[in-house]
């Protein structure tokens, strides 16, 4: 009987990629990962086309790296760790060239003539935290990763993580309510 | 800005900048070819700085042309480490 790689958990396609070199078994944890971790990156660069881009350099450098992968069952973890590091490496070369990813929404929100949507709004919300706050909210309130999950992420103690979250969110709410108010 | 979903939490709020950012289509495909091709056969690895042939002038005007100065060894074979 074939075997059915859409039926196997991630430890079973770690190993079956690591083992014997199975595609087909990265090709369905890409299958399975990429739309979540597009979605995470695209809060963390507000770009789709560079946020497919650092995807495929994600999961390019994880095929390299899989015998590095401890526990296998915890690979989706451990792929935002390579992600987060691919995003920040990208943003610091838009920092070295003065260019902000998030500069079109915040344009829309200041320019009263613009099609600006909430999309817009709240995608510049994120824009105006620190990439690593940008993420930790990302990962708790979007990806609904526990802390402990989200210290490894970030490479943090579980308290340090406990309190980029804080304030990561608070100062989410108050960068939405300054914007709201700006808008009426 | 009408038609606005509830907003209460930073959940919420993701939810309006992140519902629909959905992967272009064929990325799934793209991503798995630039996988098979960046960890295949015929991978290109960039070889260690300390392993790269110098770009330093020939030490001698009696060098044979190709032959490199320095601590570098000669780069014929890229794809091995």
């Amino acid at each position: 009987m074939q075997q059915r790689w859409s039926d196997l958990d991630d430890g079973a396609l770690v190993e079956a990629y690591r083992n014997q070199a199975a595609d087909a078994a990265f090709a369905e944890l890409v299958r399975r990962y990429q739309p979540r971790l597009f979605r995470v990156l695209v809060g963390m660069v507000n770009d789709p086309i560079l946020a497919e881009e650092l995807c495929q350099r994600t999961l390019v450098k994880a095929a390299l790296n899989m015998h590095q992968l401890n526990k296998a069952q915890a690979f989706y973890g451990w792929l935002l760790r390579v992600a987060r590091t691919q995003a920040l490496d990208e943003l610091k070369h838009y920092a070295r060239r003065n260019r902000d990813p998030f500069e079109e929404s915040l344009m829309g929100t200041v320019d009263p003539g613009a099609n600006h949507t909430e999309k817009h709004l709240v995608r510049a919300i994120l824009g105006r935290l620190s990439p690593d706050e940008r993420l930790a909210v990302l990962l708790a309130d979007w990806e609904q990763r526990s802390t402990e999950e989200i210290s490894k992420i970030l490479g943090l103690k579980l308290s340090a993580t406990k309190m980029r979250i804080t304030r990561a969110r608070s100062r989410f709410r108050a960068v939405y309510k300054e914007m709201m108010a700006a808008h009426g | 800005m009408g038609n606005r979903k509830k907003r209460d939490t930073v959940q919420d709020l993701l939810a309006i900048a992140l519902d629909d950012a959905n992967l272009p289509e064929g990325a799934e495909k793209r991503c798995i070819e630039r996988v098979a091709v960046e960890t295949g056969p015929f991978r290109v690895i960039p070889r260690p700085a300390h392993l790269r042939p110098s770009r330093a002038a020939p030490a001698s005007l009696d060098e044979a042309p190709g032959q490199q100065s320095g601590a570098g060894e000669s780069g014929t074979n890229a794809n091995s480490e």
